[in-house]
């Protein structure tokens, strides 16, 4: 068992096997060896890791992905996501960025690869009014900037 | 020890994200998004096509700025409009995503000004010979050569792939009837036939580069048999390891088709796994959607049996589904039927005398030969069916009239337009997540679909006023986005 203490100073106490999933714990594992000493998980708060714990729990027997694919990997699509990934990532906005962040600070690639896919169908077949709205973000670009912008589109729109 | 991982912890990732990538315009409206760290953004709009990264382009400007500066975003904005996706990641000669980008900007350049650097030449095609050119390589049989049967591959040079022209010539022992090849698995399927005292179709499974029995072929050769005796052809498609023959028998009295049936077999493991015969049906050509959906042209060679003078030209999907006990069967997922076509009493005998399907190889390409693959191939999702049509009328009055069709039908409208029926088993022989839309669309069990509503429409109303499909055929067709349409201009 591994002991996990959140920044709100929550204890977790959980299985190897489940805390492995996460590539930073395992590392600091291997390091560490065999100690009851508990792991501080500074950037993440109790409510986010009960959740990221959740969807290492029901991973846990699956394999480790081998080596550092990093960028790139364009092939794979956003359908890939599992019915229970779905399911398990369907929560509000501010929660689902949470978990990106968490599972990019614990280095849990597949947990990452959910969060950023289920962001990216969020935006698709969007317009850029319907995403900031979305996001929140703010239109930060001048009239004459979004002037010229539309026109370098205009010779783009789609057939 | 436990000093050790606060350093780590606070040297590391923390800082990435808490302090180093907050944006340097602060808005306090702004919503989380923005507030991601850089890689992140870029993780996620690297999973949107051009069209949402052109959208996220016009949100703000750090937006903008993220997907302009990024040559991975850029290099990908370029393949998804043109329709391409990456190839394999591990090029030793095309690592970086700005190197990818200029060699597709490369292969856009050489179709604008095609200017080839030499000039290559193959060998002339003998009669009795078969051809084909699967992934970059040219192969001809020459059954009844001099010196034995023999074929002939040819690897097309390629610039913007590094590759130099080769040439090989491996012998057969037997004349083969017809043959296959991909040159991604380095199989060569060999088909021989014997006549007595049943047809007897022996398939060999060969590698391409030494002719010698495939290392992943449980079986060296595999039997297929059929009764009587036919003058048959073979059409064969080979995706992965799942080996699609289209045979297809001809009357030896008038020279129609007979019988036709789709058989499928895991070449690797030497098994039979399903046929589907076209019954009245006439299966005139095949493709794959995806390894395991297929898309078949049919139609009715004896019409009026059924209704008068219509061959019922149909699109048909199956699904390749394992059962329960392990055994496959092709399952009807749907189809897409022609409008139908009618013509006066007097007129002759109409025959189809052409139904094909024609399109790129789509989910064959998986994965190149690694010595030299190629830094992006087609996007499956991308790929365009060409459906040609010939018809043939023979008048009673002595004189034969044809009438030609080519519809340009691409992927998506395909998907759109059929239903999964529910229950489908998928099979280990295929890989859904090739197609980004549409292959788990909700289902929607035995509905049959005209070509589009509007053509259904149409042709209703073209029955009413009495118009035929003679006078359908002289009009123009149209390609449009996702439809092809009839425009008789008098309805």
């Amino acid at each position: 068992m591994v002991l996990l203490v959140t920044s709100d100073n929550e204890q977790f106490t959980v299985e190897k096997k489940v805390a492995e999933r996460s590539v930073l714990i395992k590392n600091m594992l291997e390091d560490v060896g065999e100690s009851d000493q508990p792991i501080p998980l500074p950037n993440v708060t109790s409510s986010v890791l009960k959740k990221v714990l959740e969807y290492c729990e029901h991973h846990k027997e699956e394999p480790l992905p081998v080596g550092d694919d990093t960028q790139d990997d364009s092939r794979k699509r956003t359908t890939d996501i599992s019915e229970w990934d779905q399911k398990f990532i369907t929560v509000d906005q501010e929660m689902l960025f949470e978990i990106i962040l968490a599972a990019n600070y614990l280095d849990i690639k597949a947990l990452l690869d959910v969060g950023c896919k289920t962001v990216a169908n969020m935006i698709k077949g969007k317009t850029p009014e319907e995403i900031r709205k979305l996001f929140n973000i703010v239109n930060d670009f001048t009239p004459e900037e979004e002037a010229q912008i539309k026109k370098e589109n205009e010779w783009a729109e789609d057939r | 020890m436990k000093c050790r991982h606060r350093h780590r912890l606070h040297e590391g990732r923390l800082c990435d994200h808490f302090s180093r990538k907050r944006p340097r315009l602060q808005h306090r409206e702004n919503g989380p998004f923005v507030k991601l760290p850089l890689e992140i953004i870029i993780k996620i709009l690297s999973e949107l096509d051009h069209k949402a990264l052109k959208a996220c382009s016009q949100v703000s400007k750090r937006l903008r700025n993220v997907i302009q500066e990024s040559s991975v975003l850029q290099y990908h904005m370029q393949l998804s409009s043109l329709g391409y996706i990456d190839g394999p990641r591990e090029l030793p000669h095309l690592q970086s995503s700005t190197v990818k980008r200029q060699a597709l900007s490369d292969l856009e350049d050489s179709w604008s000004n095609l200017r080839p650097r030499g000039q290559t030449r193959l060998s002339p095609i003998k009669t009795l010979a078969h051809s084909m050119l699967v992934g970059g390589i040219w192969a001809t049989c020459d059954a009844h050569g001099s010196e034995g049967p023999t074929i002939s591959f040819t690897r097309l040079p390629s610039v913007l792939r590094d590759v130099e022209i080769q040439n090989r010539t491996i012998r057969l022992t037997t004349p083969p009837i017809e043959f296959a090849i991909d040159p991604i698995q380095d199989l060569l399927v060999v088909i021989e036939k014997s006549t007595a005292p049943e047809i007897a179709y022996r398939l060999h499974f060969r590698t391409m580069s030494q002719n010698a029995p495939h290392p992943q072929a449980l079986k060296e050769t595999i039997e297929y048999l059929l009764p009587g005796d036919f003058e048959e052809e073979l059409h064969i498609k080979i995706s992965g390891k799942l080996l699609l023959v289209l045979v297809t028998l001809y009357n030896n009295d008038d020279g129609e088709p007979e019988y036709t049936t789709l058989v499928a077999w895991d070449w690797q493991a030497g098994k039979f796994l399903a046929s589907y015969d076209g019954g009245k049906r006439v299966i005139s050509s095949f493709a794959h959607l995806t390894p395991s959906r297929l898309m078949l042209a049919e139609h009715f060679l004896y019409p009026d049996t059924l209704a008068k003078h219509d061959p019922h030209l149909r699109l048909a999907f199956f699904d390749l589904c394992e059962n329960p006990d392990g055994n496959y069967h092709f399952l009807h997922a749907g189809s897409l039927l022609f409008p139908p076509m009618r013509c006066p009493d007097d007129w002759g005998e109409r025959r189809v005398s052409k139904f094909d399907i024609l399109s790129d190889s789509g989910p064959l390409i998986m994965h190149e030969p690694l010595d030299h693959p190629s830094p992006f191939h087609p996007c499956s999702t991308s790929r365009l069916f060409v459906i040609s049509l010939s018809l043939t009328d023979d008048s009673d009055f002595g004189f034969t009239s044809y009438y030609n069709f080519d519809f340009c039908v691409p992927f998506a409208a395909i998907l759109k337009a059929i239903p999964l029926p529910s229950g489908v088993v998928r099979s280990r022989y295929s890989t859904p997540k090739v197609d980004s839309h549409g292959i788990d669309a909700p289902p929607l069990r035995g509905s049959k679909k005209y070509v589009t509503p509007e053509s259904a429409l149409r042709a209703l109303a073209a029955e009413q006023k009495g118009l035929n499909w003679v006078t359908w055929a002289q009009k123009e067709v149209s390609v449009s986005d996702s439809v092809y349409i009839f425009q008789p201009d008098s309805f």
